[in-house]
């Protein structure tokens, strides 16, 4: 097999770094990268924690350490979000700023008016509705300043 | 606020991404102070300034607006 040549190999080293640079510094790639592996371990011991306890009996300290599981999973999630927030370049923490404001004022503001909602006759809500809305509305924030700055 | 980055940059043949690079930014970041839409803070704008051998005044204009 015939290597490639110098000029190819420059071309495809410039595109791959091109690449790289779209999705920050190689810091933030690694940070994102520790904090997906957080999230995901939340959900899955979320799951798993989940269905445990709803199948199984099992009951007093071992069921509180069960679902304690993904909290300590959500703590490492939260952790590696914030050395991200930290270690990346400023443009990048005003979108996440952006971002989170959107959710954390979304989700207030939702629970804030689901009991008004309630009393009104709406058809009953409960706090996974609002963490599911701030989590949208957390993506669509980045999502919006992200086209804002592009 | 104008500056003369995306210049300075094309002075150099670097592209957008060797620049984030020497920046320790992302190349949106980079993107973003070019065209204007983001003004870089303090430590940044320094930075950008030693990169090009400038003064800040000499890379950002505050007194004009970036159309």
């Amino acid at each position: 097999m015939m290597a490639d040549a110098p000029g190819n190999e420059a071309n495809r080293v410039s595109w791959l770094n091109t690449l790289r640079s779209c999705t920050g510094t190689a810091a933030d790639r690694k940070n994102r990268y520790r904090f997906l592996v957080w999230a995901m371990a939340w959900a899955a011991t979320f799951l798993g924690a989940d269905w445990g306890l709803e199948n199984h009996d099992v009951q007093g300290p071992t069921a509180i350490f069960i679902a304690m599981i993904p909290t300590l999973m959500a703590c490492g999630a939260l952790w590696a979000y914030l050395r991200f927030l930290r270690e990346t370049d400023e443009l990048v923490r005003r979108i996440q700023l952006e971002g989170v404001a959107l959710g954390f004022g979304a989700g207030i503001i939702f629970l804030l008016s689901l009991v008004s909602l309630e009393d009104a006759g709406f058809a009953k809500l409960d706090a996974s509705d609002a963490i599911a809305l701030m989590l949208v509305t957390w993506a669509f924030g980045q999502l919006f300043a992200t086209w804002r700055y592009r | 606020m104008k500056n003369r980055l995306r210049i300075l940059r094309a002075e150099r043949d670097w592209t957008q991404a060797t620049l984030a690079r020497e920046l320790e930014v992302s190349r949106q970041t980079v993107n973003a102070i070019e065209t204007g839409k983001y003004d870089p803070a303090l430590p940044l704008a320094f930075k950008i300034a030693r990169l090009f051998n400038q003064t800040i005044e000499e890379v950002f204009d505050p007194g004009a607006e970036e159309t």
